[in-house]
């Protein structure tokens, strides 16, 4: 065999191999759901065993911008449906109860506060100005920002499409430097299509997996 | 850039052994994963292919080239990782792509036999694609490897020019910096011509 032949025959054994291996490659993900991600991160400095009450606000804000604005002037920023809303607080109020803790008024000076905020948009806003929970805690933070203690909620991917960011503040020891301290974050990321019932059904398992891949909150 | 090189001294190789006796053989691979990979993927890898050319020397030695191609990849559901204080959980989409490119040689044991039983040993370098893709995101490390392939077989004549040839051999790709030592040991199946 000359040496052409032989580099033809070579080049035509690459393509089978191509054809083959392209034939069959390994699929990725199938359904909606199998994109669902949950991160969560906490400061291992706080003790979650001394936190006894909690306050939830009942409607979660969608984040467009780390500053806040107001087009149609009600002092207000939009809010997710409640279709969904509804599904992700009382999950939420659950997995909080089950912790062993009572949830209380903000004016009852709860222990921790917890901050439901949803982004559609490609960036997840974990800075994003006070002004947001204004219509919560009415003129209240001015020129507060967040404070993660000694992390960032997410160091490591970047956010994209239906994200829900969930931020525990410690409410005892928030203030220096007008910081709000998240000592507790979870990022829940997934593509958002699909029927509602789906929707609130994937909410429910991810929110659930947020609680059962942090033990460190049980007391 | 070894790539290039290992392809540019084979072809060299060919070129100055263009008058000897040459054959060539195309295999079906399987492959079961070792050392970190077997740790990354546990998956048997039935996606694999593996190429050589051989120049004879005598009856019994051959040198050439040997190119494969092993896919291995698992689906891990909602598996968690930790990182610090972190923990991220979903599904898990765990691929590896190893090319390997090396330079082999092999002894004929029963040159003249219907059924002819080799030994070989390749060295060379491997190219190995990692990713691991979890929700919409990709983590992949991608590494240049030096490797080492031994190898034992048998032709099984078919007829003057062909023949089925059944081969095992184990790939060990060394440690680098991105990544620890790993290889695979396949199981191969296919025709050689000469």
């Amino acid at each position: 065999m000359n040496i052409k032949n032989q580099l033809s025959s070579f080049g035509m054994a690459l393509v089978m191999a191509v054809v083959m291996l392209s034939g069959c490659y390994p699929d990725g993900p199938e359904y909606y759901s199998d994109t669902d991600v949950v991160i969560t991160h906490y400061d291992d400095a706080f003790d979650f065993g001394t936190v006894k009450t909690y306050a939830i606000p009942d409607s979660i804000p969608k984040i467009s911008d780390e500053l806040f604005s107001d087009p149609d002037g009600d002092g207000k920023p939009d809010f997710v449906n409640s279709l969904y809303a509804n599904t992700i607080l009382s999950t939420m109020r659950a997995q909080l109860n089950a912790l062993g803790w009572t949830e209380v008024d903000k004016t009852a000076n709860p222990d921790v506060t917890v901050f439901l905020t949803a982004t559609t948009s490609e960036n997840l806003y974990a800075y994003y100005n006070m002004y947001y929970w204004d219509w919560y805690y009415p003129g209240y933070w001015g020129g507060w920002g967040w404070y993660y203690p000694g992390y960032y909620p997410v160091e490591y991917v970047s956010v994209n499409t239906g994200t829900l960011f969930m931020q525990m503040a410690d409410m005892r020891n928030s203030g220096v430097d007008d910081k709000l301290n998240a000592v507790w974050t979870g990022v829940i990321n997934g593509l958002l299509s699909g029927s509602a019932t789906d929707i609130n059904k994937r909410i429910n398992n991810t929110v659930e997996q947020a609680f059962t891949q942090s033990p460190y909150l049980k007391p | 850039m070894k790539k290039l090189t290992l392809l540019a001294i084979a072809i060299l190789f060919a070129g100055l052994s263009a008058q000897a006796q040459s054959f060539y053989s195309f295999e079906y691979s399987t492959a079961l994963p070792t050392g970190s990979l077997s740790k990354y993927t546990s998956a048997y890898s039935w996606r694999g292919v593996a190429f050589s050319q051989r120049y004879a020397k005598d009856n019994n030695l051959s040198f050439g080239f040997d190119f494969s191609w092993n896919v291995f990849y698992e689906k891990m559901e909602n598996a968690s990782f930790e990182y610090r204080n972190s923990t991220v959980t979903g599904n898990q989409y765990r691929y590896d792509n190893s090319f390997a490119f090396l330079l082999g040689s092999e002894y004929n044991f029963t040159p003249f036999g219907k059924v002819q039983y080799f030994a070989g040993l390749g060295a060379g370098t491997t190219r190995g694609l990692r990713a691991l893709d979890i929700g919409q995101y990709r983590f992949s490390v991608n590494t240049w490897h030096f490797a080492v392939r031994p190898q034992v077989g048998l032709y099984y004549n078919l007829g003057a020019v062909n023949a089925l040839k059944v081969s095992a051999s184990y790939l060990q790709n060394f440690k680098v910096t991105d990544k620890d030592a790993y290889g695979c040991l396949s199981f191969n199946v296919g025709f050689l011509f000469r």
